[in-house]
C-alpha cells in the first residue's frame, strides 16, 4: 500500500529564522524519501445510485420532497428541511446557468476529469423544475458562458467514461 | 440630476431656487473654491439670469454659511478653519444631545421611522463611481435632514433657532464634500448604532452612540480639512 | 471569579512553502517552545490539558497525529483531544478550548496545531486532496475543486452587486504588502493592482495572485483562567490581560448549489458573527472592533467576509475594500499579518495563527507600521469549505 519509490535526497539546510546560536544546529542534516500511497475502495453510491443508473438510459432524475415541495438536483434521499424521505422525479434536462468559472486547470481526480478540455467552463445550473444548482462541466466556447445562459444535459457513451457522473455534461441549449 | 461641475442656462420658473442649487453644488463640489470672490456679472451671464434671483440665491447661501457677503468688497466663498470646525462640533454635541433627550421621551418611534428611512436612502448611494460627487451631495443632504429632524423633534423652537444661527450645517456640508467612501461607511455604521439604540428604546445607548458619532465626525472633519487644504479650507 | 479564558502565551513557526528540515512533529514542537518562552512558562507539565489541531491525515501522512504530537511534546499522561473542522480547524480548536476552560474541565489548555500543506506533494495532488474535503460523490468526481467553487461564487457576487476584479486585486495587493512587515510570512510582495489583474488566470475571475498559499507551519496558544495564568505565566503580569471573550460558530450546506438562491455570500459566517457579537455585547462591529484577521483564502473572499461580518452592508464590500478602510492605515485594519494570501495557510495552524496576530496586536507588541494604535478588541474569522463551517473568535484587552 505504501511504496518507497526512492531515497530521494540528503541535504543540509539552514535555519529558517536567523537565530544565534541556532538551537537546532545539530539537526540540520535532513533525509527525504519519496513515498507513494495507493488505495482501492469498493465505494457504494448509496441511495442516490439510481441517478447514475438513469443517466445510462439518458434520463435525468432528481428527488422531490412531498413535505416542502423542494426538488433536489443533485438528488438528496432525505430532505434536509423536513427530514422526510424524498421521491424520484424525472426532469426535462434543461436549465439555466446561475454561476460559473472558466477553469484553466482541472483536478486529476479521475481519467474523465483529466480529459476535460481547458480552459473549460465549470457551471452551476438550475435545472428546470429543480430548487438547487447542479455543478458540472459546460462544454462551450468559454467566452460564450454567462449567468442566465440556457443549457441542457448531454449524454456520453458508458464505455467512454470511468465514473458514472461523467455519463453527462452540459451543452448550450 | 444636476452635474456638480458645470453650469447650464436656466429656463425654469423658480429661478432663484435653481440658481441657489447650482451655486451650492459648485461650492460643495469644489468648483468654486473657499476664499474665491464670486464674479457676479460673469455668473449672471453664464446662467442667463438677472440680478434679483441671483441676489436672493446668494442671501440664502449666506444664511447657510457657504458664502460671506461684504458690502463694497464683494461676495466670497466662506473659508473654514479646523478651529471653526471644532467649535462647530462642540455646539452640535451639546445641542443634539439635549434635543435627543427631549425627542426620546415623546417622539421615539416617529424619529426612528424617519431616521430609518433616511439611513436606508444613504445606504443606496455610491453604486456607481461616475455619479460619486452628485450622490455625495445627496448623501450629505440626507445627513443634514437627519440631524435637523433630531433637533426639530425635540419640540424646542429656540433650540432650532440657535442650531440654525450657529450655522453648523454649512460647515458640515463643506467638510462632507471632502469625504471619502470610507468616511461614508463609518458615518453609516455610526448611524446604524443610533438607530439600534432607538429601536431598543435604550436612552443611555442612544446618547452614547449619538455623542460618539459627533465626536468621530468631528475628527474626520478636521482630518479631511487638513488633508485637502494643508490646514486651511 | 470569571472563567473567561485569558491568553497566557502564543507561539508560531515561520510559514514556508517547504520546510524540508522538519516533520510535522518538529514544526509543532517549535511553535510550542516559542509559546512557552512567550508565556514565561517554566514547566510545560503544569498545563492541565492538550488540544491538537490539524486537518488532514493525507497531507501529514499520519493518522492519530494528535496522540503523536502530544507524546512528542512530553504531555503524556495529561488528557488530550483532537479537533478537526476543515479550514476552520484552528479556530474551532480554540473554541473547543474555550469551552473546556469555561466548563471547569481544566484551568489551562495548550492548543497546538500545524499542517504540512506545502511542497511535499505536487500542487495537482494538493488540489486533489483538498477536493476530498468537498462532496466526494458529486462535486469531487465531476472534477470540481475549491478554487472553482469560490470562483463561481465570486462570479455570482459580481453579477449581483457589480463587484470588480480590481476590487478583489486590492485585497491581494494589500495583504501581501502587509506581509512585508512580518518576518514569519511566506509571501511578502510589493505588487500593483495591474500585476494581479495580469497574472495567469487560474479559475476566472480569479488569477494566480488572487489565490492563497500552500504552506508548512505550526502555531500554539496557551489559554487559562486568570488565576492559573497569574500563578504560572511569569510574563502574565507584565502585559495587559487579553481575554478570549467571545466565540461564535455557524454552518451551511456542503455543496454551494444546495444554498440556492443564496450563493453570493456566507450564511454560516453571518450566524457565527451574530453569535459572537451577542456574547461580546457588540452592536456595530465596524465601530467596536479595532483589528481583525479575515479568512482570505481567495482575494474576493475577504470582500464577502466584510459583508457577512456586518462591517459594511451586503454588496458594499468591494467598494469598501477599495476605499482603503481596511488597509493598515485605515479605519479598521484587517490582515495585518498578511493573511492567508501573504503570511500563508498551513490549515491546522491558520486559525490559531490568526489569533496570535490579534493577541499580539492587543498586547501592543508588533512593529511600527503593523501595530494598530490603541487596539482593544480584535476578531478572527475562519471558515472551512466555502463557508461550510464558520468560526468567529473575539479577543479583548481589559486593563
Amino acid at each position: 500500500m505504501t511504496t518507497v519509490l526512492s531515497k530521494r535526497d540528503v541535504l543540509t539546510v539552514s535555519a529558517p529564522l536567523q537565530r544565534t546560536p541556532d538551537p537546532w544546529a545539530d539537526f540540520r542534516q535532513i533525509e527525504i524519501v519519496t513515498l507513494e500511497l495507493t488505495q482501492q475502495y469498493a465505494h457504494s453510491l448509496g441511495k442516490t445510485s439510481r441517478f447514475f443508473l438513469e443517466l445510462e438510459a439518458r434520463r435525468f432524475f432528481a428527488t422531490r420532497c412531498d413535505g416542502c415541495g423542494r426538488t433536489y438536483s443533485p438528488p438528496r434521499s432525505l430532505c434536509p428541511d423536513c427530514l422526510k424521505i424524498t421521491q424520484w422525479v424525472e426532469l426535462a434536462g434543461t436549465g439555466t446557468v446561475e454561476a460559473y468559472s472558466i477553469m484553466h486547470f482541472a483536478s486529476g481526480i479521475n481519467d474523465d476529469v483529466k480529459q476535460v478540455e481547458l480552459p473549460g467552463v465549470f457551471a452551476y445550473v438550475l435545472m428546470d423544475g429543480a430548487s438547487t444548482l447542479f455543478p458540472h462541466w459546460l462544454r462551450c466556447e468559454p467566452a460564450r458562458a454567462h449567468i442566465g445562459m440556457r443549457v441542457r444535459v448531454a449524454y456520453t457513451q458508458a464505455e467512454h467514461v470511468q465514473h458514472p457522473i461523467h455519463l453527462m455534461y452540459f451543452e448550450e441549449a | 440630476m444636476l452635474h456638480a461641475n458645470s453650469l447650464t442656462p436656466i429656463q425654469l420658473p423658480n429661478v432663484a431656487t435653481v440658481v441657489y442649487e447650482q451655486l451650492r453644488r459648485q461650492i460643495l463640489g469644489g468648483a468654486l473654491r473657499p476664499g474665491q470672490q464670486l464674479n457676479i456679472r460673469q455668473i449672471e451671464a453664464q446662467l442667463g439670469v438677472s440680478r434679483t434671483p441671483l441676489k436672493l440665491a446668494l442671501e440664502r447661501l449666506q444664511v447657510e454659511g457657504l458664502v460671506s457677503i461684504h458690502p463694497r468688497k464683494g461676495t466670497f466663498v466662506t473659508i473654514f478653519s479646523p478651529h471653526d470646525l471644532r467649535e462647530c462640533f462642540e455646539v452640535r454635541i451639546a445641542l443634539e444631545a439635549q434635543a435627543l433627550r427631549s425627542a426620546f421621551d415623546v417622539q421615539n418611534r416617529a424619529l426612528l421611522a424617519e431616521l430609518t428611512d433616511l439611513f436606508a436612502r444613504m445606504d443606496s448611494y455610491f453604486r456607481n463611481e461616475a455619479t460619486w460627487l452628485d450622490e455625495l451631495v445627496e448623501f450629505m443632504d440626507c445627513d443634514r435632514v437627519a440631524h435637523v429632524r433630531m433637533i426639530e423633534m425635540s419640540g424646542n423652537a429656540r433650540m432650532k433657532e440657535i442650531y440654525e444661527h450657529a450655522n453648523v450645517q454649512g460647515y458640515i456640508a463643506v467638510f462632507g464634500m471632502r469625504f471619502s467612501y470610507s468616511d461614508t461607511l463609518q458615518t453609516q455604521a455610526e448611524h446604524r448604532a443610533i438607530a439600534a439604540a432607538l429601536h431598543a428604546h435604550d436612552r443611555d445607548a442612544l446618547l452614547v452612540s449619538a455623542r460618539t458619532h459627533l465626536e468621530r465626525a468631528g475628527l474626520r472633519a478636521v482630518q479631511r480639512l487638513s488633508q485637502h487644504n494643508g490646514g486651511e479650507l | 471569579m470569571t472563567r473567561v479564558p485569558v491568553v497566557v502565551g502564543v507561539g508560531l513557526t515561520p510559514f514556508a512553502a517547504n520546510r524540508v528540515d522538519a516533520s510535522i512533529r518538529d514544526l509543532v514542537a517549535e511553535a510550542v517552545l516559542a509559546c512557552m518562552e512567550d508565556a514565561g512558562l517554566l514547566d510545560l507539565k503544569a498545563v492541565q490539558h492538550g488540544l491538537a489541531s490539524y486537518e488532514s491525515d493525507h497531507f501529514n501522512r499520519q493518522m492519530t497525529l494528535g496522540a503523536i504530537l502530544h507524546d512528542a511534546l512530553g504531555l503524556t499522561p495529561l488528557p488530550n483531544v483532537r479537533v478537526e473542522g476543515g479550514g476552520a480547524t484552528g479556530a474551532l480548536a480554540l473554541r473547543t478550548a474555550w469551552a473546556y476552560v469555561q466548563s471547569g474541565l481544566c484551568e489551562s489548555i495548550l492548543v497546538y496545531g500545524g499542517e504540512m500543506n506545502g511542497r511535499s506533494v505536487s500542487s495537482a495532488t494538493a488540489n486533489g486532496l483538498f477536493a476530498l474535503s468537498a462532496d466526494a460523490d458529486w462535486e469531487m468526481m465531476v472534477g470540481g475543486t475549491y478554487t472553482a467553487f469560490y470562483a463561481a461564487m465570486m462570479r455570482a457576487h459580481m453579477q449581483r452587486y457589480g463587484t470588480t476584479e480590481a476590487q478583489c486585486a486590492h485585497v491581494a495587493v494589500r495583504n501581501r504588502r502587509n506581509a512585508r512587515l512580518n518576518s514569519f510570512a511566506q509571501k511578502p510582495m510589493d505588487l500593483t493592482i495591474d500585476d494581479v489583474l495580469r497574472s495567469k488566470p487560474v479559475a476566472e475571475p480569479y488569477k494566480l495572485l488572487d489565490c492563497s498559499l500552500l504552506s508548512d507551519g505550526a502555531a500554539a496558544v496557551l489559554l487559562a483562567t486568570e488565576d492559573w495564568a497569574r500563578a504560572h505565566g511569569t510574563r502574565f503580569r507584565e502585559r495587559p490581560p487579553v481575554y478570549y471573550c467571545a466565540t461564535g460558530c455557524g454552518t451551511d450546506t456542503m455543496r454551494l448549489g444546495d444554498r440556492y438562491p443564496e450563493i453570493t455570500n456566507f450564511r454560516g459566517k453571518r450566524a457565527a458573527a451574530q453569535a459572537a457579537y451577542a456574547m461580546a455585547g457588540i452592536g456595530e462591529p465596524l465601530l467596536e472592533i479595532d483589528v481583525a484577521e479575515l479568512y482570505d483564502s481567495y482575494s474576493g473572499v475577504e470582500i464577502q467576509a466584510v459583508e457577512d461580518l456586518g462591517f459594511v452592508p451586503a454588496g458594499q464590500g468591494g467598494a469598501a475594500v477599495a476605499s482603503g478602510i481596511f488597509d493598515a492605515d485605515g479605519y479598521l485594519p484587517v490582515n495585518t499579518s498578511g493573511g492567508l494570501l501573504g503570511r500563508g495557510a498551513p490549515v491546522g495552524a491558520t486559525g490559531i495563527a490568526q489569533a496570535v496576530e490579534i493577541v499580539q496586536q492587543l498586547w501592543g507588541e508588533l512593529p511600527a507600521g503593523r501595530q494598530v494604535a490603541n487596539a482593544r478588541r480584535g476578531l478572527t474569522d475562519t471558515h472551512a469549505g466555502i463557508g461550510t463551517i464558520c468560526v468567529v473568535n473575539i479577543f479583548e484587552r481589559r486593563d
